[in-house]
């Protein structure tokens, strides 16, 4: 059985200095194993000004076991899957310590998104293009951090707007734009060839 | 002692119990695991403290275990800390009363229990004292928090695998052989223990004066004695254990197989899991079984168990063979004939040490089995 008592004393402890960090923690639901985390991206960083959702399932043995973090947020990073958002990180997995906390995990995933570690990818093409066009990584990884990680949802609206005003219906204008990840030119593309 | 890590407690902690409680917690004493009050105090040898269950449940069951704050590892489970254990009793009735209530439920609900310090005590009388003042006590003495040694206020506290507290000065290392608790006798096999940081603070913050007395009468004294010998060089001379990491489990369970108790522990030191000779008792009906390490079981146990066993002197000890088939052990050696017999022979006497992480097959015979404990002949159990 998950202990309960902790996991209420962590989101506590968590959102009480909020402001200072930035960082919390809330229930997904009315139980205490799903919950959902949300970092702000790190200042100088492409993530910059990006605030990030981390979905945390507490298995049953937390926090003798670590909890299962990935990033619902998309988000371009060697060490974080473009796809499914899995994190490669030692804390949670075989350098987990229960002395540890989601806090503290999130604050490690925080100094992840500053100091990346190529050489051990999650994602091997965000890795490689990070190790042979930094710029052309940055400048991606800025991108999607304006279309996925930007609180408010402008971004996308003005591009649906767009192309709704080309002409395309709207239903398949928002899926085509999320199909391809945002990016409004790919979308124009693939609308206009199918 | 039987563990499994898969087994977690929970804390039915209603939001009114806490919210009546009045008692502010000081952060020396939160354990690190639960973030609640320590409840039944292990104080590991980097210094570390924990809730017994809290330590329970972070050990490893196959390979060594790492201390949830450092990572430092160790082999040994440690026995509760007495003296931890009546002073948060006093300084936090309240809270720890509720610490109490919570984990015998969660203990009844898995039918493994954590040892009953409570009633063991009043069997030396002390209780008495307890009980008679324990709704009066706002303060504590200095005769909660002596040491063993020098019954004086303790000063850079350690703890030793049996639980009991001396001042880091009061207890010296022997050259051979490994230290001894002045108190119970039992042994301290892990090595030089570290200072216990948040009751060394606690007792400077709480006794400010006499641990400043303290402080200067033990400077004088250690002035006066540097200049004649300088012995605290004696570095650690315990017998080296075999253990496994997780990280070469593999590779040594291939070599050690034969000696490796996975998920059992040592009922007396600790040792957890245990590696060479495994005696369990035969009388003992809990589930949590008894067991002891070779080394114990030839000392002979005079501790009752980590798990509140009723484990009597009586009792009958069996040795549990090891559960390797021959056959196995030969076609895991099928390739290397002359060594098997040898080889077998003498992994299953069990008394051998080696070091961790050997790469196992492609080893000459020689060199795994080069290292032999010193007092094996001593320790052969009798067939």
């Amino acid at each position: 059985m998950l202990d309960f008592g902790r996991v209420q004393k962590e989101l506590q402890e968590c959102n009480r200095d909020i402001n200072l960090s930035g960082i919390s923690v809330n229930p997904k639901s009315d139980n205490l194993i799903n919950l959902i985390g949300t970092i702000p991206g790190p200042i100088g960083t492409p993530y910059e000004g990006g605030t990030f959702k981390i979905d945390i399932d507490l298995p049953d043995a937390y926090p003798f076991e670590p909890p299962k973090m990935k990033f619902a947020t998309k988000v371009w990073h060697p060490n974080i899957s473009s796809q499914s958002g899995a994190i490669c990180l030692d804390i949670l997995k075989d350098q987990w310590s229960p002395a540890l906390t989601l806090k503290t995990a999130l604050l490690s995933i925080q100094a992840l998104l500053s100091t990346p570690e190529p050489d051990d990818p999650q994602d091997a093409v965000v890795a490689k293009q990070y190790l042979t066009n930094y710029q052309l990584f940055a400048s991606t990884a800025r991108y999607w951090t304006e279309t996925y990680a930007k609180t408010s949802t402008l971004g996308v609206e003005e591009k649906v707007q767009r192309l709704l005003e080309m002409g395309f219906p709207e239903d398949l204008v928002r899926s085509t734009l999320e199909a391809v990840g945002g990016d409004e030119n790919l979308a124009l593309e693939r609308l206009c060839s199918g | 002692m039987r563990m499994r890590s898969t087994d977690c407690f929970c804390f039915t902690r209603s939001a009114m119990e806490e919210a009546t409680e009045s008692e502010q917690i000081s952060d020396h004493f939160t354990c690190a695991v639960c973030l609640d009050l320590l409840y039944k105090p292990i104080v590991l040898v980097c210094g570390h403290v924990s809730c017994f269950w809290c330590c329970q449940h972070s050990m490893h069951p196959r390979s060594e275990s790492h201390c949830p704050l450092c990572r430092n590892p160790y082999h040994h489970f440690p026995a509760i800390c007495h003296m931890l254990h009546f002073l948060l009793k006093k300084l936090h009735p309240i809270s720890y009363n509720r610490r109490h209530i919570q984990t015998l439920e969660d203990e009844k609900h898995k039918l493994e229990f954590s040892p009953d310090i409570d009633s063991l005590v009043t069997h030396d009388g002390l209780n008495n004292v307890d009980q008679s003042s324990a709704r009066t006590y706002k303060h504590i003495s200095v005769s909660d928090v002596m040491c063993s040694a020098c019954m004086q206020l303790l000063f850079r506290p350690v703890v030793l695998n049996c639980g009991h507290v001396y001042c880091e000065g009061c207890i010296t290392i022997p050259t051979e052989g490994m230290l001894k608790c002045r108190v119970c006798e039992c042994r301290h096999p892990s090595g030089h223990p570290k200072v216990c940081r948040e009751l060394d603070q606690f007792l400077e913050e709480q006794f400010s004066l006499e641990y400043s007395v303290r402080r200067s009468s033990i400077q004088q004294n250690q002035d006066q004695t540097q200049n004649t010998s300088s012995s605290n060089e004696v570095s650690t001379q315990f017998p080296k254990l075999s253990f496994p990491t997780e990280e070469s489990f593999l590779q040594w369970w291939t070599v050690n197989r034969s000696k490796w108790h996975g998920g059992v522990g040592c009922d007396m030191c600790g040792i957890f899991p245990i590696i060479g000779d495994r005696y369990k008792c035969e009388d003992c009906t809990e589930k949590s079984g008894y067991d002891l390490c070779g080394d114990c079981y030839n000392t002979g146990s005079n501790v009752p168990g980590r798990f509140n066993q009723k484990h009597m002197p009586t009792h009958r000890l069996e040795l549990v063979k090891p559960a390797i088939h021959q056959n196995i052990l030969h076609r895991l050696l099928g390739r290397r004939p002359p060594a098997v017999s040898s080889f077998a022979s003498r992994i299953q006497s069990g008394a051998n040490t080696e070091r961790p992480g050997l790469p196992s097959l492609s080893l000459e015979e020689g060199n795994v089995l080069s290292a032999t404990r010193e007092d094996q002949s001593s320790n052969q159990p009798p067939m």
